[in-house]
């Protein structure tokens, strides 16, 4: 064997240290490499290079995916100073990265005649990176930076989407103007955790979250105020409701594939930053359950029924989709009263959050593509326009109707896991196992088994809706030419998907035996 | 100088930007707002930095990054309302930007945009 010689041992050692200092940022490397690939053809509109540039940012995402799989198995956990990369951060990153292959499917579907397609790709992938950092950051530092970066990323993003969405002056201004109030929401409460950080630096000199809780100082006074302040700021980020008008508005306008940005970038990146203050949220929580917990009730009420009566009350369809993940966010509001009354435990918890952002990941990407194919080709988003879409086109009507009942729940598929889990603590409440009647606030348990049926009914209400429309005789007007051929495979695979992960998990949940699948779905964390 | 009443001060930045952002329509004043919670942020950190923590230099970092990322995002806000690019800089008269509103129309019902 080929001894080495000293210069190449140092070299050797230099490379381990680079290596080493880019860690837990090896699924940003090919991310990176694809902007600086792709930002020499920024200004061209030829349909070649376009072609080029999407081939690149598909392999970049799939390179990134797997990178952070294959290295989080390799060396798990990691922290640092600034950065904490676990198993939490690794699923959330592959969320997101997962959104963002099906975004550049449906950017390179939707819009590949737009002139600005190679600069909306390179500001996407500018955002992944941004929220790839945001998710590992631990620091405050860290945190806010990447944010603020991301939703500059973002920012550009809405505003190159909807440049030219329409020659009306008057829809121009609008969409111009919802932008601008959408975002100003998103800078308002961006200022509020700015704020929160500072009085949190003052209270104790502490610059990330998990100090904070292991200090003796937690319940300072300042400190006390900082959180409250980064706690708002997420209830303004998310647009919960009744602070919901600036998204509804946007929503209702906007450029479809825009929308696909603020469910699947947007939103995740406000839940994800719950889940890095949720540490500090349980030790509120178990010092003022009740109060506590009445105020998460009283929120969910709030986006459950007012998500799903908005939804039931209206006809378009744009509208039902954005008030159905406002009710679904609800959902997991709900999730953490359950913890301030003690029915549920933290893993749970935070399994039901990512879960149920994963149940409408698998529900709205294949619905979007059928309903606003069928909104581009009728002109509207009028819900009558799909009467009979399943007689017309059988093949992706059954596979719709599958999905939207993985999104009702129904057992079987995907949304069962999440509703099991979501309804089951009542059944172990009122059968009189699991909890201790004694401790938990009896009435607060009852509201809030009321409100998780209602939810769960309502949402299954407004989904059959939407079916049958779909199963009604089609009217000769509502004419919907073929779909791209992508299609049917797209939405197969999401009906496999659903319903593989469906039949597992709930085989799981019966405690049936299932030896060719040895990964526990229902009890990652 | 007294930290009390220098925290004094930025409490008091921050109740009128918050409530001016909250409160105004008109775009320029909802920035001026932002604005002024930004300062309130920036006065924090340096007079803790200052007179708690003796210079601290993390404070003075955070506020460098955190004033220059958040000013990017304002520039690009304003740019984007009033470059020429969009093709409607001249229809911001309508002083309406006011960032959180309460319709019915967000509740209950149907919400009509300007083309139907």
């Amino acid at each position: 064997m080929k001894k080495r010689t000293g210069g190449e041992k140092k070299r050797l050692k230099m490379n381990n240290i680079l290596i080493d200092l880019v860690y837990p940022f090896y699924g940003n490397l090919p991310l990176a490499g694809a902007v600086l690939l792709s930002v020499f053809f920024g200004l061209s509109y030829r349909k070649g290079l376009k072609i080029l540039v999407i081939i690149i940012a598909i392999i970049a995402v799939l390179a990134s995916l797997f990178l952070n799989i294959f290295y989080f198995s390799e060396t798990e956990n990691f922290s640092s100073y600034l950065f904490k990369f676990g198993f939490l951060q690794t699923i959330e990153s592959l969320i997101v990265l997962f959104s963002a292959l099906n975004i550049l499917i449906f950017l390179s579907i939707k819009r590949f005649d737009d002139r600005n397609l190679i600069k909306v790709i390179i500001i996407f992938i500018f955002s992944l990176i941004c929220i790839n950092i945001f998710i590992v950051s631990k620091n405050f530092l860290m945190i806010f930076s990447s944010l603020s970066l991301f939703l500059i990323c973002f920012f550009q993003l809405l505003s190159l989407l909807n440049k030219s969405s329409s020659d009306d002056g008057h829809l121009k201004y609008s969409i111009k103007n919802y932008i601008i109030r959408f975002v100003l929401v998103a800078v308002f409460s961006l200022l509020l955790i700015l704020v929160g950080f500072s009085l949190i630096f003052g209270a104790t000199d502490f610059k990330d979250f998990t100090q904070i809780l292991q200090s003796e100082n937690i319940d300072n006074t300042m400190m006390t105020a900082g959180i409250i302040l980064v706690f708002l700021s997420i209830y303004f980020y998310l647009f919960i409701f009744p602070f919901q008008n600036a998204y509804l508005k946007l929503g209702k306008r906007c450029e479809p594939t825009s929308l696909l940005f603020i469910w699947f970038l947007y939103f995740p990146s406000g839940i994800f930053l719950f889940l890095k203050v949720y540490d500090i949220f349980i030790h509120f929580l178990d010092k003022n359950s009740q109060v506590v917990s009445i105020i998460l009730i009283a929120i969910s009420i709030l986006c459950i029924l007012g998500g799903n009566i908005g939804a039931v009350s209206s006809k378009s369809l744009r509208r039902i989709f954005l008030f159905l993940f406002l009710a679904v966010i609800g959902m997991s509001v709900l999730c953490l009263a359950y913890q301030g009354l003690d029915l549920m435990d933290r893993q749970r918890v935070v399994w039901l959050i990512v879960a149920n952002l994963l149940t409408c990941i698998l529900f709205y990407f294949p619905a979007f593509a059928i309903f606003f194919d069928i909104e581009k080709q009728t002109g509207s988003d009028y819900i009558l326009k799909s009467k009979g879409f399943t007689r017309k086109n059988k093949f992706l009507g059954i596979n719709l109707i599958i999905l939207m009942f993985s999104f009702a729940g129904i057992i079987g598929t995907t949304g069962f896991l999440t509703r099991f889990f979501y309804l089951k603590p009542h059944l172990g409440f009122f059968s009189g196992n699991n909890v201790n009647m004694a401790e938990v606030n009896s009435v607060l348990v009852l509201l809030a088994a009321i409100i998780s049926v209602i939810g769960v009914l309502f949402i299954l209400a407004n989904i059959v809706r939407v079916i049958v429309v779909l199963l009604k005789t089609p009217d000769c007007d509502n004419e919907v030419k073929r779909f791209p051929r992508l299609y049917y495979p797209y939405i197969l695979i999401y009906t496999m998907l659903v319903l593989f992960i469906g039949i597992i998990g709930s085989l799981q949940i019966f405690n049936i035996d299932i030896s060719f699948f040895a990964y526990d779905i229902i009890n990652v964390f | 100088m007294n930290l009390q009443y220098i925290n004094f001060f930025s409490f008091a930045l921050f109740i009128i930007g918050v409530f001016g952002t909250i409160y105004c329509r008109k775009f320029l004043s909802v920035i001026i707002s932002l604005q002024l919670i930004v300062i309130s942020a920036m006065i924090n950190f340096y007079s803790f930095g200052l007179f708690i923590y003796q210079s601290s230099t993390w404070g003075l970092v955070f506020v460098l990054i955190s004033f220059i990322s958040i000013y990017l995002l304002f520039f690009s806000i304003v740019f984007y309302n009033y470059s020429l690019q969009t093709g409607i800089h001249d229809f911001d008269v309508k002083k309406d930007m006011r960032i959180f509103k309460f319709e019915k129309a967000d509740w209950w019902g149907e919400e009509k945009t300007e083309d139907e």
